[in-house]
């Protein structure tokens, strides 16, 4: 006899599990061809360099107000004892408080407001975003990751009792380990509900002086001390360049020489891929549009190249190896040996074989299978365009905030 | 008797889970908008259940996260022949470039509804699953409000699970002549013509429904199936002699909120404010109570760790809150819901018509009624102490003094929703053709213009393959029938291609992008199995994927352990491979099962083609595969 078949008729409620979908999509992804981002790789040089310029900023940041949205979210988590069980779930609801709160505290159209499309479905929460940032200002001062964080806050309410204990007996012991600074400014009145991206002149301050205590000798540091709004395309571009200190003012040679050389690198790889595009029987259009670019470039690096000729590019690298030790060394050899050659004379670069052949190398030793230099199939996911655009360092993120803050110390006069 | 309280759950997974002792076998679903990542939902869900077993506890914590990618891939290709989806033509979102789609290109068949300017919106899926033991057959039906789509909005599920075909008498709680009148007409519905496979499919169902007993849910008297839209039946599902309404609906409108108060008194509508906003002034008067949710009204569903993942690469296309844009996504009220008291006892319809006029009047939908005698509408709306209730999560809606006009925005936006409607009514055909070295060309033709008026002043379109970035875009031409071509890999190859429609008027601009199918000619024979080669790209890819293909069906739990043994002890290193009994495992199929060694067959055939593909497979299989197939070619199949 087979057993009977289970009934389980119902009428309820659909759920859906963010886990659910999450793992169905990891487990799509994971059978896709993958995706190829750094394709000749100098991510890691560009990420030493915009480390040195402008610590403390990521490429997802956008206002510079987060920098206190943050701890002030988490410090009111602590003063209200969410244990630490319940501190992720309770700190996102928090978080995500906030992009209503911004919503209805800004003008239409303010850009920067994290979670404005997604809401409650947002997955970069501002403390992802964020946590390194505030550590790097010196306003985080718990040592950890998120998660540690959580799980410590059960024993840092048991300590800070203790402490409370302490003052009471007249026992000036030592203070429990703060997770965040103490002289962090005070959120405004309601801010829960309402509350815009402007910065006060009292909390600009307070970043200006983190910046300058935690960050000092960096560019950023500089910049937010100078309290001017910036809206240059580079960070080589502002005004008054010679009145930084000279160790800041060397770094941001490296980075303009950096950038602008190594642009052509970039733009001969996407010119490479244009024209197999073409040879696979696609659009031409791009190869036309490369070899204008790399034209442009050429004649602009071979312009500059005697004021090139003082870049000191050993101190280039002891500067970005001080930040990074672990530089592969494809990473090493690719840079300097395109920067001899760019030195050389860059315009007949675009049609060196040794250098084209050099890329195509480059990306199939990372790349392999991917390498859209020699995988038809890699080519026909190129979005027309990889990592062709000039190194720019994060300077987007580090000018907003520092204009944010600029902003706010004027705010008060 | 308390129906719907938050805490009454259940997932789409959980839902499409296989009865215990039986296995998948085929179905048919129905939805408005589609998402293609989400329809793969299914095949995960038949994949999850097969590699955890039975063990309901262990399924039930364990979630998706049992999926395992080589698994998921060969449920994909082993089930996704067997389902068929009917979605709304047009509402087919985008989709990454994803490798496993190439076996829903066939599943997927956009229809229409018949009657002019209505829309196909049914939510339904109907399921088969077989015990292979004695050959017994159960059927599932499932009525929701939700489309398939990753959406997280408050939507509800109605589960009717059948009887095993055949073995229990007497009336059906429900009687399955509508459904099936729904599924037999699906197919007519089509826009292009629909594979004969799947004809046979939903013949199939439509048959075994004649021997399908449901069961009803716990405290539901009878049941009724209702779909609209299809000719035949027009009847409107709203008993008569109401004496109380409850409506719950996302979207109204003044006209159908009317019918529903023109008997009885004390109504109560539960809707979203938006769209409240928007009725004319006093079209709420017969209803003594409107609410609409708290704004922080939470499914509660448990969020997961915080993860950096693809909100970059894709998630702003699916940010924007416009329920007509595929791919979207909701938050918020979705449900539809009608509970009627009457003289008669009180009667619940659920499924996916709103309270709107073009639900009633040509839109394709269905809705379930359950006759549910002891329910009580105070009872839903109670708030209950201690624990969440619907009643809880209720505020009162305040009407805005005048209602909310369209903005011209919004207006552009419709036109443009009704013309990608259009456009993807078109019958689109694919031609593959041999290019010069080792490439195709993708052909896609239509016989006619993809509007059937003018084209509007300021209207564009692109189109290209789903599986290549849009930077390989080509013009579509608009007043001419459309004949472009795409040179393409084998993996390049695919029915599915995105079209962009960007319409402009003055300074406003409305654009939207989705999938239109086109059925390929001249496929070459090799392409789903040069994809599976290209997946698994990896040595311990390909001896997992073997082990699962090779694995004792009657005895699964064993070659799991097995596996995770090998990889636990070893890791997933190629050194850790020396101790894979493979040639066990091969004899072993040889012996019992040799059939299944032809699969194998042609994809070692695909590996050893290329110089990628034989540096996936161990060293020395060569050697010990081919006496294993020559002995499996003088079986013959018995």
């Amino acid at each position: 006899m087979t057993a009977k078949v289970v009934i389980e008729s119902g009428f309820s409620w659909l759920d859906h599990r963010d886990e659910d979908a999450q793992r169905a999509r990891e487990v799509l992804k994971a059978l896709d061809e993958g995706t190829t981002v750094d394709s000749i790789g100098i991510g890691t040089v560009r990420d030493a360099m915009a480390d040195v310029l402008f610590p403390a900023t990521s490429t997802l940041h956008t206002r510079g107000r987060y920098y206190l949205f943050l701890p002030w979210i988490y410090r009111s988590l602590e003063a209200e004892r969410v244990p630490s069980s319940a501190a992720a779930q309770v700190g996102r609801e928090r978080e995500i408080r906030l992009t209503y709160a911004l919503l209805a505290g800004c003008a239409d159209g303010e850009q920067g407001i994290i979670g404005r499309e997604a809401r409650e479905r947002l997955k970069q929460l501002p403390r992802i975003v964020y946590w390194n940032g505030t550590a790097a200002m010196g306003i985080r001062r718990f040592p950890g990751s998120i998660r540690q964080y959580f799980q410590s806050l059960d024993g840092f309410y048991r300590r800070t009792r203790r402490e409370v204990g302490k003052e009471d007996d007249a026992d000036a012991g030592g203070r429990a380990a703060q997770n965040w600074d103490l002289s962090l400014p005070e959120p405004p009145d309601g801010w829960e509900d309402e509350v815009s991206l402007a910065l006060t002149t009292e909390e600009s301050l307070y970043l200006v002086d983190r910046a300058q205590t935690s960050l000092s000798g960096t560019l950023f540091a500089e910049l937010l001390g100078r309290g001017q709004p910036l809206d240059t395309d580079f960070p080589w571009t502002i005004d008054r360049q010679d009145h930084l200190p000279d160790a800041v003012r060397r770094a941001l040679g490296h980075a303009r020489w950096f950038s602008e050389t190594i642009h052509g690198a970039q733009l001969l790889y996407n010119l490479m891929i244009a024209e197999r595009v073409a040879q696979d029987g696609g659009d031409a259009g791009q190869v036309e549009h490369y070899r204008e670019w790399f034209d442009e470039w050429a004649v602009g690096v071979d312009t500059a190249a005697e004021e090139r000729r003082l870049w000191d590019r050993q101190d280039f690298w002891s500067a970005v190896l001080q930040r990074n030790p672990r530089i592969p060394q494809g990473a090493r050899s690719l840079v300097d040996g395109w920067l001899t050659a760019v030195d050389a004379g860059a315009a007949g670069l675009a049609d060196d074989t040794g250098w084209r052949d050099h890329i195509e190398r480059r990306e199939f030793a990372l790349k392999k299978g991917l390498a859209r230099l020699r995988n038809r199939r890699a080519r026909e996911l190129w979005g027309g365009g990889s990592g062709a655009g000039q190194l720019n360092f994060r300077w987007p993120q580090a000018s907003t905030a520092i204009s944010d803050i600029a902003e706010g110390l004027g705010a008060g006069s | 008797m308390n129906l719907l309280q938050p805490r009454d759950r259940a997932t789409l997974l959980d839902a499409l889970r296989r009865p215990t002792g039986f296995t998948f076998d085929a179905a048919v679903a129905t939805t408005y908008s589609l998402h293609l990542e989400a329809l793969l939902t299914a095949p995960l869900a038949f994949a999850l259940y097969d590699s955890i077993g039975d063990n309901a506890d262990d399924a039930g914590t364990a979630g998706a996260a049992g999926l395992e990618p080589i698994t998921v891939l060969e449920a994909v290709r082993r089930h996704a022949g067997r389902i068929a989806v009917f979605c709304q033509a047009g509402q087919i979102a985008v989709p990454p470039s994803r490798p496993v789609l190439a076996w829903l290109e066939e599943a997927v068949i956009p229809v229409t509804a018949p009657a002019e300017g209505a829309v196909f919106h049914p939510k339904v899926w109907v399921i088969r699953y077989a015990r292979e033991a004695d050959g017994a057959r159960a059927m599932r039906m499932l009525c929701l409000s939700r489309n398939l789509t990753f959406d997280r909005s408050w939507d509800t599920l109605l589960r009717l699970d059948s009887h095993v075909l055949g073995e229990k008498e007497g009336e059906s709680g429900v009687d399955p002549a509508p459904l099936q009148r729904f599924l037999a007409a699906l197919p007519s519905l089509a826009v292009g013509p629909v594979p004969s496979d799947r004809m046979d499919l939903v013949r199939s169902l439509v048959d075994d429904l004649d021997h399908c007993h449901f069961a009803l849910p716990e405290g539901c008297r009878s049941g009724r199936f209702w779909p609209l839209g299809i000719g035949g039946d027009t009847d409107d599902p709203l008993p008569e002699h109401r004496r109380r309404t409850l409506s719950i609906s996302p979207f109204v409108t003044a006209g159908r909120l009317s019918t529903l108060t023109a008997q009885g008194d004390q109504h109560v509508l539960v809707g979203r404010p938006d769209e409240l906003d928007r009725l004319p002034v006093g079209s709420l008067d017969a209803f003594h109570d409107v609410f609409t949710l708290t704004p922080d009204a939470d499914l509660g569903a448990t969020v997961g760790a915080d993860a950096i993942d693809d909100v970059r690469e894709g998630g702003a296309a699916d940010d924007v809150e416009h329920d007509d844009e595929p791919g979207c996504s909701l938050s918020g009220l979705h449900a539809k819901i009608t509970v009627a008291e009457t003289a008669a006892g009180t009667v619940v319809l659920t499924g996916s018509a709103n309270a709107t006029s073009a639900a009633f009047a040509g839109n394709v939908e269905f809705v379930t009624e359950l006759s549910i005698p002891s329910l009580r509408i105070d009872d839903l709306l109670a708030p209950v102490t201690g624990e969440p209730s619907l009643g809880n999560l209720l505020i009162p809606y305040r009407p805005p003094e005048a209602p909310a006009e369209p903005t011209d925005q919004e207006r552009l936006d419709d036109d443009l929703d009704r013309l990608r409607r259009a456009v993807a009514c078109t019958v689109f055909t694919g031609l593959v053709t041999p290019d010069d070295d080792s490439g195709f060309v993708l052909r896609l033709h239509t016989s006619t213009t993809v509007l059937d008026e003018d084209p509007p002043v300021g209207l564009s379109a692109r189109v290209w393959p789903v599986t290549m970035s849009d930077a390989h875009a080509t013009d579509m031409p608009l007043g001419d029938p459309v004949d472009v071509t795409f040179p393409s890999s084998l993996e390049g190859l695919t029915s599915f291609f995105a079209v962009e429609l960007v319409l402009g008027h003055g300074e406003l601009q409305a654009d939207t992008r989705f999938v239109v199918s086109a059925p390929l000619d001249g496929v070459p024979g090799n392409r789903h199995m040069r994809i599976v080669a290209a997946i698994l790209r990896d040595r311990d890819r390909f001896v997992r994927y073997l082990l699962l293909l090779l694995g004792d069906p009657d005895d699964p739990d064993q070659l799991a352990g097995d596996v995770a043994g090998w990889f636990g002890r070893s890791g997933p290193g190629a050194e850790g491979q020396e101790d894979i009994p493979l040639l066990e495992v091969l004899v072993r199929s040889l012996a019992r099962s040799p059939s299944r060694l032809d699969h194998v067959a042609s994809l070692i055939d695909e590996l050893t083609a290329t110089e990628d593909g034989r540096a996936v497979l161990p060293p020395d299989f060569e050697q010990v595969w081919a006496p294993i197939w020559q002995a499996r070619e003088t079986i013959v199949d018995g």
